[in-house]
């Protein structure tokens, strides 16, 4: 796969040094690399139901805009870039899918966290990271470590417990 | 330490006699692995992202962050050029140092990079998102590069807003970079696991785990002399010290390959290998004429014929040689515009000259 991120719709194996050498590539990078004749055969020979479903698509995604940056989902598809970070959760149906298939494991970001960030984010971030740390130490054998992250993030958990009775 | 726009002019004239900090050989690894970079991304709150952003608003976040670094409190003392205000030569002199990115050279909107006199810290503004910084150590040192990247971010974060989303991390325009925004890549040499056709292996276990493979020039590049730039595609999901630690346990396991891969062609295919280094240098000694590609790929095979001790040499000097035999370094070196015939040419003389000086036949 070329750019990782989308389904292959061209599988073409080239002979190099006598060696075969596959590519898989989706249809916006056979776009970008030239492959254009060889797509256009293949929508010739499409069935004219998904033709017309795939432009009626089209013409949803063109509607859509994200209220805050007026980019269309057209447009983030194609370009694969987002307009602002509104889009996330604006195109939330296809942006869940398309970072599944880029970054796999948990969606979730758990690294160092900008100053800014609310006491509520830093707190689940900080037991997220714990989480992660006291599984690898298990999985690592180092049950001692274990142990002390289980009280650690026990320790957190109880901390927003009692805030949270506070604010009742 | 303050970033300022003077000695832009010295800073390009000097290009060519100075040495990158990350080129020059550290440890006993350093023939395979020859540097590691590590890069975060980041957008401001306060100004729309690149992909929506007008020609107004290139302008007013090139102004607004220029002036920022200017006052940031680095650790290193940084240089602030203004690419769309140089010559374009200068622009890709800066490219083939790996001071900027390929996008950085090829767009003409209001942007620029601050970059140390080292040439291992570079900040840059208005390249994919707003301010792109790496570091780049040399030889296989991926805490040392990530430590000082977040030193980097730091110094900014003091007087900048960075755009966050609570549950996917920092924005950023392409979704790969969502998350920490941290990429880690590692230029390796690995022309023993290609010669011995063992690179589709190699390769298909990086990319399953979910790393890309690039050329020597970076993003979109085929991979010339045996370099390639392995790097985390992914930042979401994984702390910074998991991408680390994975980083710590695979490419050790690479160099390993490499050398394994080496002992076994100068044991089972001895002349094989002495012929096409011998060829190589040949080819750098000899040659009227001379493409960059060509002068990597031959460069390539002296470098691991010096590593493998069937030549004498310095690597540092060759390391050196690589950056030098670029187009636009070949053409700064005349002191005037050159047409590719007459570079390539240019290139021939300069290749023989230091390879004669750099390289011993044992």
């Amino acid at each position: 796969m070329v750019c990782q991120a989308r389904a292959a719709v061209l599988h073409i194996t080239d002979i190099i040094n006598g060696a075969p050498h596959e590519m898989h590539i989706c249809e916006q990078c056979a776009q970008q690399k030239g492959f254009q004749d060889v797509l256009s055969n293949i929508s010739v020979h499409q069935n004219p139901a998904t033709a017309h479903r795939k432009k009626k698509q089209e013409a949803e995604e063109e509607a859509r805009r994200c209220p805050n940056c007026g980019i269309t989902l057209k447009a983030v598809k194609e370009k694969m870039r987002f307009g602002c970070v509104n889009d996330i959760d604006y195109f939330k149906d296809f942006v869940e899918g398309l970072l599944e298939r880029i970054h796999g494991g948990v969606l979730q970001h758990v690294g160092r966290l900008p100053k800014t960030a609310t006491e509520v984010v830093k707190k689940e971030n900080m037991l997220l990271r714990l989480q992660r740390e006291m599984d690898l130490a298990i999985k690592s054998e180092e049950f001692e470590k274990a142990a002390k992250l289980k009280k650690d993030i026990e320790a957190l958990k109880g901390t927003t417990r009692k805030s949270t009775d506070k604010g009742a | 330490m303050a970033t300022s726009s003077n000695g832009v002019g010295e800073f390009l004239e000097d290009s060519l006699e100075r040495v990158p900090a990350w080129l020059k050989a550290t440890d006993e690894n350093s023939d395979v692995i020859l540097s590691t970079r590590a890069r975060l991304a980041r957008n401001l709150t306060r100004f729309p992202l690149l992909t929506v952003a007008t020609t107004q608003n290139f302008a007013e976040i090139e102004s607004f962050l220029s002036d920022k670094i200017k006052n940031a409190n680095f650790k290193a003392k940084l240089v602030y050029i203004r690419l769309d205000q140089i010559d374009r030569a200068d622009v890709e002199l800066l490219f083939e140092r790996r001071i900027i990115t390929r996008d950085h050279l090829q767009s003409s909107t209001p942007r620029g990079v601050a970059v140390s006199a080292g040439e291992d810290v570079a900040v840059m503004v208005n390249e994919e998102d707003h301010v792109r910084m790496h570091t780049i150590e040399a030889g296989f040192s991926p805490e040392k590069a990530v430590e000082r990247v977040f030193q980097i971010e730091e110094a900014l974060a003091e007087d900048m807003s960075f755009s966050f989303h609570s549950r996917y991390g920092y924005m950023t325009c392409c979704p790969t970079n969502l998350g920490s925004g941290l990429r880690v890549s590692i230029l390796v040499h690995l022309p023993g696991v290609v010669l011995a056709e063992q690179i589709e292996k190699a390769l298909q276990a990086f990319y399953k785990m979910r790393y890309t493979i690039r050329g020597f020039y970076g993003e979109h590049s085929a991979p010339t002399g045996f370099f390639f730039q392995i790097a985390n595609q992914s930042s979401l999901g994984r702390t910074e010290e998991e991408i680390l630690n994975e980083i710590r346990e695979t490419i050790p396991q690479l160099v390993k390959l490499e050398r394994e891969c080496r002992e076994r062609i100068f044991t089972r295919q001895k002349e094989y290998l002495e012929d096409r280094v011998f060829k190589a240098y040949g080819n750098l000694s000899l040659s009227r004429i001379m493409s960059t590609e060509e002068a990597i790929e031959n460069l390539s095979l002296v470098r691991l014929g010096v590593s493998m001790g069937i030549m004498k040499g310095n690597l540092n000097s060759l390391g050196q040689l690589l950056i030098n035999v670029q187009p636009a370094h070949i053409q700064k070196r005349s002191g005037k515009a050159l047409d590719v015939k007459t570079r390539d040419v240019s290139r021939a003389q300069f290749v023989q000259s230091v390879v004669k000086k750099a390289v011993a036949l044992s």
